[in-house]
């Protein structure tokens, strides 16, 4: 939900339906409440609610729409225009949606997105924490989770995969055996994707706790860091490697894979052997990618590859586990 | 050469680049995505240039990119057209009226008496901002319009510099170009035989301005023949259906191999080349594990790898005149590999032995290693050309980038989009789909420099230990000219899946000879034009 405008749709299309930014800007106006039914690891449906946020519609979702829209929800997803110029309209309607929600879906986990940020002058740290108090005042009690985010770059990413973090139950169970893989691989890093989307899913925890990975395994107790500050590398960890990267990641494959579709292939896995380290990233399950971040420069892709393969039965085994809700 | 170079204060004789336009035309947006890593939109935030400036890129070729404000013309330009090779003129495709093409004709004029050999690029600019039929007829249009004024315009328009009252030119071609000489061609002639002018539709938005200004660095590229020529048998060998020579930082491809350049295989490949370069960019990067991958790479660790070169005496210093018949390894395996060296008698002893220790490989493969014979002939010819040159003056500077151990690589596999319901991974079947390899074939220095904690210490060891003798002779050469850096050249690799699989080593050992190909042609390139590098002292042969 969000105002009208305010880019709930363009964020859709651009990380459930792989379409490019650049597409974004052709999209109209949804009308009153377009249903999507997004299969996120295979046997997770995600029935994504689109709420045009016009007003006529917002009044309606409040009044005679209310409990149509308010029960059953898992996750609320508040959008605010960076550079809306009617904030106080909008903290309003998010009042009244988050009242709503509380009444018929107490347990739903709530992440406000200060969209556009692409637009905001710099220093946008400052306009980023400002909205933030704001909508946190506007909260009240109720625990949520604040991004900064554009579709113009990786920021998205991030915030969509906190957000699909908490709908994956056995998180702790794929974070131990992608632990496993990476030990037997000696990398660094093992992340696993989500196919289509690539969104981050799980990550290996290696013997650093990494702030970044610490937002995804994120209760919604936590107020995550948000994007537009660096969130600074533990001291402990001695990689101290770039904090966006899985999100960059993330935005790298889905850009590339869209200009595979373009001459009408898709893209099925890349390797990579640079100066600073090596990685591969190849499916995993039908429903996952798995890329392994090397810097041992003894390591070849091959032996990298081979453990995947031998790891796929394993993970295909707990994808029909942790679904099985 | 057939361009003309003019030494500039530094010494270093590039291959100047004129950017012209209107005012809000484009070129400086141009120059700032191709060349300075921008991205399309931040350049709406650039501000108007007010005066030349001039941006130097080293590719294949060594460039200088002269920016200059809209206003300019050719007598405020400051510098005779002659010492210019190209000139880009950017039109704004929404630009109907007169202005651009009057302006333009002006500096054809001016190319007609003082460089008609000036290649001449037209790009008309901003496509993206005109729907697809709009576009085409306006290209279309602005061409027509500019050959019309050609055709009507007389050259002997007196507001022109006439080269007789310009005393500061002292081009070789000045003299020979003089309006009542008789062996001046004729306007009418000039236009329609020797005139060298191509229109390109191109946007930063999109892939058509990194393939316009490809094919522009193409037509100035001598030794595009030499490099192609490698390209082909790589390919030929390699069972590659496409393979490109790409300028990394600036995504523009320098060559590809002799079939039809396919403007979606090379958009792909561009795309890929975009992802490659962001994860370089130190995504990954362990500030504890990768100082320690980098030793990859050390010169030093890799003099213990080759005892059978230690007959072979280190690199004389690129002061020397010759170089006694001198391979390229990179490593030990290679020393049997036929390579091109500068003396061919050398290379065909080697390749006669290197023949019968090559293992047969299976007649059904085509993926053997590079024909020795044709790789030498082609060693041969690129000797043969542009030795001729240097030679002439007395003090020969040879020119050797020394090899690294470790060159970045990769693969992306792609898979067609409608994959037969049968098929599986677990199937005997081969896989279908192309795969994408890369391999830097050629490294910026600042690459090897940016470990410059580790790699430069131990690279100075090896100088101090090997080279006493060589270092004292080249700090006797007046150090006149700059550092000329070696360019940044990916090769990337249209192959079928199924051959990268089965046959990847081949595959990658044949990259092994196209790098030495190219790396010695980019020397020998700098060679010509009376540079020397400092500070990339050719250290050990290994």
């Amino acid at each position: 939900m969000g105002a009208s405008g305010s880019g709930k749709t363009s964020m859709r299309s651009l990380i459930f339906s792989n379409n490019p930014a650049s597409s974004t800007a052709r999209l109209g106006a949804t009308i009153d409440v377009e249903q999507n039914h997004v299969r996120f690891l295979g046997d997770l449906i995600l029935n994504l609610w689109d709420c045009g946020g016009q007003d006529a519609f917002m009044d309606s979702y409040l009044t005679t729409q209310r409990s149509t829209i308010f029960q059953h929800v898992g996750v609320m997803i508040y959008v605010f225009d960076a550079e809306t110029r009617e904030m106080n309209k909008d903290l309003e309607y998010y009042r009244d949606c988050l009242d709503s929600l509380t009444q018929y879906s107490p347990e739903a986990a709530v992440f406000l997105l200060v969209h556009k940020m692409d637009l905001v002058q710099e220093p946008k740290t400052t306009m980023f924490e400002k909205k933030r108090e704001e909508v946190q005042k506007a909260s009240g009690d109720v625990i949520i989770t604040v991004f900064g985010t554009s579709i113009y770059d990786e920021s998205l990413y991030r915030a969509w995969s906190s957000i699909v973090h908490t709908l994956i139950p056995n998180a702790a169970v794929l974070n131990k055996h992608l632990n496993i893989v990476a030990a037997a691989c000696s990398a660094t890093e093992v992340i696993l994707f989500e196919r289509t989307t690539f969104l981050v899913i799980a990550t290996s925890t290696s013997s650093s706790s990494l702030p970044a990975s610490a937002s995804i395994a994120s209760s919604p107790s936590s107020i995550s860091s948000p994007t537009y500050t660096s969130s600074p590398p533990s001291p402990l960890d001695p990689h101290q490697m770039h904090p966006k990267r899985y999100e960059r990641t993330s935005e790298l494959i889905k850009a590339f894979k869209w200009s595979c579709s373009r001459v009408r292939e898709e893209f099925h896995s890349l390797e990579l052997d640079m100066y600073d380290f090596t990685a591969v990233l190849d499916e995993m399950t039908r429903n996952t990618y798995v890329m392994v971040v090397v810097h041992d420069p003894t390591i070849e892709t091959a032996a990298i590859r081979l453990n995947i393969r031998m790891a796929r039965k394993k993970f295909e085994e707990l994808q029909g586990d942790s679904i099985g809700t | 050469m057939s361009h003309y170079h003019q030494l500039d204060s530094s010494g270093v004789s590039r291959t100047k680049i004129l950017l012209l336009g209107l005012r809000r035309s484009g070129k400086t947006s141009i120059q700032q995505v191709l060349f300075n890593s921008m991205t399309p939109k931040e350049t709406f935030y650039l501000d108007a240039t007010m005066r030349t400036v001039k941006h130097t890129y080293d590719t294949i070729i060594p460039l200088e990119i002269w920016d200059c404000p809209g206003n300019i013309t050719v007598e405020t330009l400051g510098v005779p057209l002659s010492v210019f090779s190209t000139l880009v003129f950017v039109i704004d495709i929404r630009d109907l009226y007169n202005q651009p093409i009057s302006r333009l004709v002006e500096f054809i004029i001016a190319a007609y008496h003082h460089n008609p050999s000036l290649n001449l690029e037209i790009f008309v600019h901003k496509a993206e901002k005109l729907q697809e039929d709009e576009k085409i007829e306006n290209f279309r249009q602005i061409n027509e319009r500019v050959m019309d004024r050609l055709m009507d315009v007389s050259p002997s328009l007196p507001n022109l510099p006439n080269s007789s009252s310009n005393p500061s030119l002292n081009t070789p071609n000045s003299s020979g170009t003089q309006m009542n000489s008789p062996n001046h061609l004729d306007w009418q002639d000039f236009i329609d035989q020797q005139l060298l002018m191509n229109f390109h539709l191109t946007s930063i938005f999109d892939h058509s301005l990194h393939q316009a200004f490809s094919k522009v660095l193409q037509r100035l590229t001598d030794s595009l023949p030499y490099l192609e020529e490698l390209l082909n048998i790589y390919c030929a060998n390699s069972q590659a259906s496409k393979v490109f020579l790409f300028d990394a930082p600036s995504r523009l491809y320098v060559t590809s191999d002799a079939s039809p350049v396919d403007g979606a295989t090379h958009n792909l490949c561009c795309d890929n080349l975009a992802m490659i370069n962001a994860f370089g960019m130190g995504l990954y990067s362990s500030a504890s594990a990768s100082p320690v991958r980098r030793r990859r790479g050390n010169p030093e660790s890799c003099t213990n790898h080759n005892p059978d070169l230690s007959s072979i005496p280190p690199t004389p210093p690129p002061s020397a005149t010759s170089v006694n018949g001198k391979s390229f390894p990179s490593s030990s395996s290679l020393s049997t590999h036929p390579t091109p060296s500068r003396k061919s008698t050398g290379t065909s002893a080697k390749s006669k032995s290197s023949d019968s220790s090559v293992p047969a490989s299976t007649p059904s493969s085509s993926t053997s290693f590079l024909p020795s014979s044709s790789l030498s002939s082609t060693a041969t010819t690129i000797t043969k050309t542009p030795g001729s040159v240097p030679t002439s003056t007395s003090q020969t500077i040879r020119i050797q980038t020394p090899q690294d151990l470790f060159y970045p690589c990769g693969a992306t596999s792609l898979q067609p989009s409608s994959l037969p319901p049968s098929y599986s991974s677990s199937s005997g079947l081969p896989m279908p789909g192309t795969t994408i390899m890369w391999h830097l074939v050629t490294t910026g220095e600042t690459s090897l420099n940016e470990e410059a904690g580790l790699i430069s210490s131990s690279r100075s060891d090896c100088d101090s230990r090997m080279n006493k003798s060589s270092l004292n002779v080249t700090s006797s050469i007046s150090p006149a000219f700059t550092t000329f850096k070696n360019p940044t050249l990916i090769l990337l690799v249209l192959l079928p899946t199924a051959v990268w699989e089965s046959r990847r080593g081949l595959v990658e050992l044949n990259v092994i000879a196209v790098r030495e190909g190219v790396q010695e042609i980019v020397d020998l390139e700098r060679e010509g034009r009376g540079t020397r590098v400092i500070g990339d002292v050719p250290l050990l042969r290994r």
